[in-house]
């Protein structure tokens, strides 16, 4: 009896050791698990990202103020963007009534005192948009950047106290952009855009652009204000500021149109 | 009587506008354009100084303003001149929808610019040529624009209605075509005495590759007329990236069918050209290249320079031109003209100019 109870106790003892066992494989399998979960691919933390940022239909109200060496210039402006699509309208006071639109890669400039509709060359794209430091396609660049760059996860750091993931974009193969090499921190628990470098081919730091304010709008972080230096000119910057942005609104039918950009 | 019903159709839109700009005058806003002008020209060895003044005023509507009313009035104040005030409208008019199509009545800027350096195919020509604009653009008429659909449409202008005999007109149509913007137009002016001067053009803009490229076809006919004229161009631009510019612009243009004494065509305006009648029945083909090279130093000056060149005997004529902006709202511009060649030559002479424009918006 004592030891068929011994032998039970044994055998007590053995279950419980591997239900002990089970417990922790299943609670570090679990923990396991959670953490592939929580390691988010490059590829991932840019569609986090555009989540946020990438806006497909949209309406704006922002300010670019350009300074170089002590000049500044400010440019106020609205625009309506839907997808490939998007219509600015400058309203300080030198360019007041100026328009384009951009339909794919397609320019068109309305310049109001001469009532003057003409098509723009698309080498202008590249152009600094209204001389700041943002070119048209800076500013217009509609398509998906995970379409346009292979993107990977350089690591994760703190930028400005706020938790990061640091990213590499290398352009991809017969896409056209304008930096051949961009680097991007993005904030880990809002998935904004914190600060981006600009590379040329050769390595050259091109640009940085520095989000300086992000806001929460209709449920996603967005950045409002944000700062773009042309790294190879002194004393040159241009800040972008949205006052005002509306997403998915309700658009005029006809808005991307010749007819309304006269 | 017809022209004078028309007359008083004018009158009673231009009071509709004025009332209604005086009628919201806190709702609108007011900006325009202060420009001091100095223009210093040197021919047969004599040195001149023209000073102008220029104020251009324009009331900005609320967008929610139930009317389209487009305004710009110009004030000048010019030495020199017996007629030292001047008054005029840029542009007076309102723009109304009617079902399918977008009527604009009254003083208005009509254009056909598609980048070319000189535009043989535009309603008014001579309106604006080498990045400039004449008075002529600005015309008492009546613009009706129907839409096809987001990149074509088709435009019906007539002006010039207090003319006895007839008014100009004009029907242009606009597509686009795999990135292209293509155009033709048809412009009958009226010439008293004389049949009507008519005009035909096609234009096409897009890009080849890297470059834009641009065309023009123009037909002019009329009693003593019949011209044909070409005109090819291409234009690039190159971004440093330390973020300056350049642009190179070029174009070739050629009117063939000229008759006559070439020397007194008026390649600077075109339209008077053509007006001017010949007995001789010689034909010339002129042959013009045109250039525009520009460099942006930065977001704030820009250095450029013009060239227009006769190729059968050489002669060029120089425009160099340079910009500052101190800041937003207040910037210097030279712009200046040399011409290269002999007295006796097409684009020759010994004249030379030089405009100083200090401009200021609000």
């Amino acid at each position: 009896m004592m030891f068929a109870l011994r032998r039970n106790s044994k055998r007590n003892y053995q279950l419980k050791i591997l239900l002990i066992i089970s417990l922790l494989s299943i609670l570090l399998l679990g923990v396991t698990f959670l953490t592939a979960a929580q390691e988010l691919t490059a590829d991932e933390i840019i569609t986090r990202r555009d989540q946020n940022e990438y806006v497909i239909k949209a309406y704006s109200e922002s300010k670019m103020i350009i300074k170089n060496s002590g000049r500044t210039m400010v440019k106020t402006m609205r625009s309506w963007q839907d997808g490939e699509k998007a219509l600015v309208l400058f309203t300080n006071p030198r360019d007041r009534g100026t328009k384009f639109l951009k339909r794919g890669d397609n320019l068109w400039m309305f310049f109001p005192q001469a009532e003057d509709l003409v098509k723009i060359s698309g080498h202008m794209l590249e152009q600094g948009m209204m001389g700041s430091d943002f070119s048209y396609q800076d500013m217009l660049e509609s398509d998906d950047l995970t379409e346009l760059y292979n993107f990977k996860l350089l690591g994760e750091e703190e930028y400005k106290g706020r938790p990061a993931y640091k990213l590499e974009g290398i352009k991809v193969p017969g896409k056209e952009v304008s930096y051949y090499r961009r680097v991007v921190w993005i904030d880990k628990e809002r998935f904004v855009g914190l600060k981006e470098e600009l590379y040329a081919e050769s390595g050259r730091l091109l640009k940085e652009a520095v989000v300086l304010e992000v806001d929460k709008i209709e449920g996603r972080w967005y950045p409002v204000r944000m700062i773009m230096e042309n790294k190879l000119r002194k004393n040159t910057s241009t800040e972008f500021i949205i006052e005002k942005i509306n997403f998915n609104p309700e658009l005029p039918e006809d808005i991307f149109t010749l007819e309304r950009l006269r | 009587m017809k022209n004078s019903n028309i007359r008083q159709g004018f009158l009673i839109i231009t009071i509709v506008i004025l009332t209604a700009l005086i009628s919201f005058p806190v709702a609108a806003e007011i900006g325009g354009e202060a420009r001091l002008i100095s223009s210093l020209s040197y021919s047969d060895s004599e040195l001149d100084n023209n000073l102008a003044a220029e104020l251009e005023l324009q009331w900005y509507f609320p967008y929610n303003f139930p009317l389209n009313i487009q305004n710009r009035a110009v004030i000048t104040l010019q030495e020199g001149r017996e007629d030292k005030f001047d008054l005029w409208f840029k542009k007076l008019y309102l723009e109304k929808e009617l079902g399918p199509f977008t009527a604009s009545i009254g003083r208005q800027p009509i254009s056909w610019a598609y980048g070319a350096l000189i535009n043989p195919v535009d309603y008014t020509l001579g309106a604006e040529n080498l990045e400039q604009e004449s008075r002529a653009k600005y015309v008492d008429g009546i613009e009706i624009y129907y839409p096809i659909n987001w990149g074509s449409g088709l435009t019906f202008d007539v002006s010039n209605l207090e003319n006895q005999k007839e008014h100009k007109w004009a029907l242009r149509g606009r597509t686009t075509f795999r990135g292209y913007d293509l155009t033709a137009s048809y412009v009958r002016t009226p010439v008293s005495g004389s049949a009507d001067f008519e005009r035909y053009g096609l234009t096409a803009k897009g890009d080849l590759g890297p470059v834009g490229v641009y065309g023009a076809y123009g037909l002019w006919q009329k009693e003593e007329i019949d011209y044909d004229i070409y005109q090819l161009g291409t234009d690039y631009s190159y971004n440093f990236l330390a973020g300056s510019q350049l642009y190179l612009q070029g174009e070739y243009l050629r009117l063939e069918g000229v008759k006559g004494d070439i020397t007194s065509f008026d390649f600077f305006n075109l339209g008077a050209a053509a007006d001017t009648g010949s007995s001789s029945n010689l034909e010339n083909n002129l042959d013009f290249f045109n250039t525009n090279l520009s460099y942006e130093i930065d977001e704030f000056s820009s250095i450029g320079i013009m060239t227009v060149s006769y190729l059968d005997d050489g002669s060029t004529v120089f425009i160099p031109n340079y910009s500052y902006t101190f800041g937003s709202n207040l910037k210097l511009e030279l712009r200046g003209s040399i011409a290269a060649g002999a007295e006796e030559e097409m684009l020759g002479g010994d004249t030379k100019g030089l405009e100083i424009t200090l401009s200021y918006v609000f």
